[in-house]
């Protein structure tokens, strides 16, 4: 049960981690202790979507407290998505999209806490709104609710930095 | 049907009614602003979808180490774990329980019987001190009642040098430290 749920949630885990953290060794620590923790009670929970829902719930909120408490969560985005890509391309070419990167990452943490994290949950949680709406406990339509308005306003940051490129 | 922005973020999403579907993607086809607004939201995605700087595999094996590194020291909660037991199986439990227990109370409740072994007509071992001049009276009670079987008599060997074989002294032929 336990190496089946990690091997089917843990890449969902750390891309949730990171966009939140933005620091791989952080994400890969905090995955962790998600699923020590959830060792530690793998029995209370019912079936595999369960300990999903709940080692996501738990990663994400370890995930927040860690890019506050830290106070590094700009700087970390900035310096992740500047690492050097593992994608071949033209240099020009590459060093646009790097550029646009930054800035939708940099947007994307301007966004209220609610709002991005059920957009990291979306898109890269790959959640579906019942899923997301059992994870933060939210009803589905609330779920939609705050994925349309998360958009929005980080359209609205892009058209405001001039990245955005319709 | 002209869809609203939410609707479209939600059809993005693939969170859409199948029923409405046909229409939403006529609107789009249609519409010019509609179809905008959803381009909008296409490109937002597109946008959001980036890579990773790092192989999700690779990092999924290192935590897979560290996690079992820490693993079995951890205790796990005993008292949140679920257990099945399957019906049957606890219906023959319970019924095992109560046959013992009715067993147990039975045995205890019994009368103890406390009629002596000798009046149930069983055989006894009795040792009891005689004196010599009373040993003749003792053994004719015991004639007269039918209660003589076998009597084992256990002298004091240093007194008695016997020779030969034994025979039976009655205490009246002993007289003074003498057979008379």
């Amino acid at each position: 049960m336990f190496e089946r749920v990690y091997e089917h949630v843990y890449p969902i885990l750390i891309r949730i981690v990171y966009r939140i953290t933005g620091r791989e060794d952080v994400a890969e620590e905090l995955c962790q202790e998600a699923f020590i923790k959830y060792y530690e009670r793998i029995d209370s929970f019912p079936d595999t979507d369960q300990a999903k829902y709940w080692l996501i719930r738990v990663s994400k909120n370890l995930a927040l407290n860690s890019a506050k408490r830290s106070g590094r969560e700009r700087r970390a985005y900035e310096r992740a998505y500047h690492e050097p890509s593992r994608l071949l391309r033209s240099g020009e070419d590459e060093m646009i999209r790097r550029e646009q990167e930054v800035a939708v990452q940099s947007a994307l943490r301007q966004l209220p806490e609610k709002m991005r994290t059920v957009l990291i949950l979306k898109e890269y949680g790959q959640l579906n709104y019942r899923e997301i709406g059992a994870v933060l406990g939210i009803t589905e339509g609330n779920v939609k609710v705050r994925v349309f308005r998360a958009r929005e306003h980080l359209l609205d940051l892009l058209k405001e930095s001039d990245v955005y490129a319709s | 049907m002209r869809p609203d922005a939410m609707i479209l973020s939600a059809y993005l999403d693939g969170e859409v009614p199948e029923r409405f579907v046909p229409d939403i993607e006529a609107a789009i086809e249609r519409e010019p602003d509609v179809r905008a607004a959803y381009e909008r939201l296409v490109a937002l995605r597109s946008r959001l979808d980036v890579d990773l700087p790092f192989d999700v595999a690779e990092s999924s094996r290192r935590s897979w180490t560290a996690v079992m590194r820490e693993v079995p020291g951890r205790r796990r909660d005993i008292w949140r774990r679920r257990v099945a037991v399957p019906l049957p199986l606890l219906a023959a439990a319970a019924a095992g329980i109560a046959i013992l227990a009715g067993a147990l109370l039975w045995t205890t409740l019994q009368p103890i019987d406390a009629t002596p072994q000798y009046a149930r007509g069983g055989d006894i071992d009795l040792t009891f001190r005689v004196g010599e001049t009373d040993m003749e009276r003792v053994l004719q009670w015991l004639v007269d009642k039918n209660m003589l079987g076998e009597v084992n008599i256990q002298l004091p060997e240093q007194r008695f040098q016997i020779v030969g074989e034994p025979v039976f002294v009655r205490p009246a032929q002993y007289e003074g430290g003498r057979l008379r």
